[in-house]
């Protein structure tokens, strides 16, 4: 009984060391509206003048940090990415597929049916890049000169081993592809076993 | 005040009704390792350990004890049918003061990704057996919420909360019973991908079988991966 009990005590000191003895490197943290830079809270409450209930957050990185807006707007849900001194850098709004227009359907189609088996989309994002005038300026009057429009298509399909695997592609605004990356699951080994 | 009034009356009720009622509590750790093969199957090994500390039962001497009630050993194989959903055979072995049991475990695992959320769906069916018992057949379901604490996603270093409810239908000679578990846990998950959680379980049974039984567990588990 005796070991058993300072087994339990070994344990209990090494989880605390390992708990409170690693630093994180990236990440992203929820912060408070006083924290972001002025510039982009005005270029926000500009923008999108119905004043939508916005959250704040900070992503931090090896390379230095950035600032995040997300909210939602007329059924939509938009984030808005600045950099560390508050100037606009993109813009996206999720999307489902029966918002897309019907070339662009068309050309992702072609794509996503001939090039790949076994697929399902698990999310679209429409990401509106360009300079900050130009993006407030298309946000207000629904279109603006200087907009690159680029969509992000997390979808799985088989590799060309035969595995299932999760993708993010990207699509320019006619829905022709450009690149897809392989998105990694993290692991749920708390939860499956 | 009235809001007292009636937690009060809730309380005494609940007091009331558990002396009629088994119910234990203790400490359960739990350690549990996940190799990821080359092809992302996976093999986990675990180990869980069940002390009670406060047992109401009057047939025991000591209400207040610490003593060993059961120390369980597992094995799965975990087969990925896309990147969310997998199925899993495991083996399990279970040491405890009667007869050790041993059992059989095959398992659907659903991932499904919200914006912030990750809500896994568990199906599992079990064969237990003991040796001068019958086999025991069980039928489980749990579904599992994990809420980011820091951000928007869960990122290394940061801490997480995981609410899970579990309902086990079991079938064992003729005897049917139900189970149900609700386990509320904080985490964090480490830089490279493992995860220790503080949990507390809260499981009953004996609604068909009686006496009604209650049990309730301060989890800590730790989870390694490769």
């Amino acid at each position: 009984m005796n070991s058993l009990k300072s087994a339990l005590i070994l344990f209990f000191l090494l989880v605390n060391t390992l708990v409170f003895g690693q630093d994180k490197v990236e990440y992203e943290e929820r912060i408070k509206k006083e924290l972001v830079p002025l510039k982009a809270k005005e270029w926000l409450s500009k923008t999108f003048q119905s004043k939508p209930k916005v959250k704040w957050f900070k992503e931090n990185s090896e390379n230095g940090f950035s600032f995040e807006a997300k909210f939602k707007l007329n059924k939509s849900f938009y984030s808005a990415e600045f950099d560390s001194l508050g100037l606009v850098l993109d813009v996206e709004k999720e999307l489902k597929w029966t918002d897309l227009e019907n070339n662009t359907k068309v050309n992702l189609g072609k794509y996503l049916d001939e090039d790949l088996k076994g697929l399902t989309i698990e999310k679209i994002q429409i990401q509106f890049s360009g300079s900050e005038n130009a993006l407030s300026l298309f946000f207000r009057n629904g279109d603006s000169p200087g907009i690159l429009k680029q969509y992000e298509i997390e979808f799985q399909a088989f590799d060309e081993l035969g595995d299932l695997r999760l993708w993010e592609g990207t699509f320019d605004e006619k829905g022709n592809f450009l690149n897809k990356r392989r998105i990694s699951i993290r692991d749920n080994n708390n939860i499956s076993f | 005040m009235r809001v007292l009034l009636i937690l009060g009356l809730c309380c005494l009720s609940f007091l009331c009704n558990a002396q009629n009622q088994v119910f234990f509590t203790g400490f359960f750790p739990e350690l549990s390792f996940t190799k990821k093969l080359a092809n992302e199957n996976r093999i986990n090994f675990k180990i869980e350990n069940q002390h009670i500390l406060f047992n109401n039962s009057d047939e025991v001497e000591d209400k207040f004890q610490f003593k060993h009630y059961r120390t369980d050993i597992m094995a799965f194989y975990d087969y990925r049918i896309s990147p969310t959903k997998s199925i899993s055979l495991g083996l399990f072995h279970r040491f405890q003061e009667d007869e050790d049991g041993n059992r059989i475990i095959q398992q659907f695992l659903a991932l499904k990704r919200l914006r912030s959320l990750r809500l896994t769906h568990r199906l599992r069916t079990d064969q237990t057996f003991t040796k001068n018992d019958p086999i025991e057949i069980r039928l489980r379901y749990r579904l599992s919420l994990e809420i980011p604490l820091n951000g928007a996603t869960l990122d290394p270093g940061e801490h997480y909360l995981l609410l899970s409810g579990e309902s086990i239908f079991s079938n064992k000679g003729n005897e049917r019973e139900i189970e149900n578990r609700l386990a509320f846990s904080w985490g964090k998950l480490f830089l490279n991908g493992q995860k220790l959680e503080w949990s507390i379980d809260y499981r009953t049974d004996g609604y068909v079988q009686k006496p009604f039984r209650t049990r309730l567990w301060a989890k800590v588990g730790y989870y390694f991966s490769l």
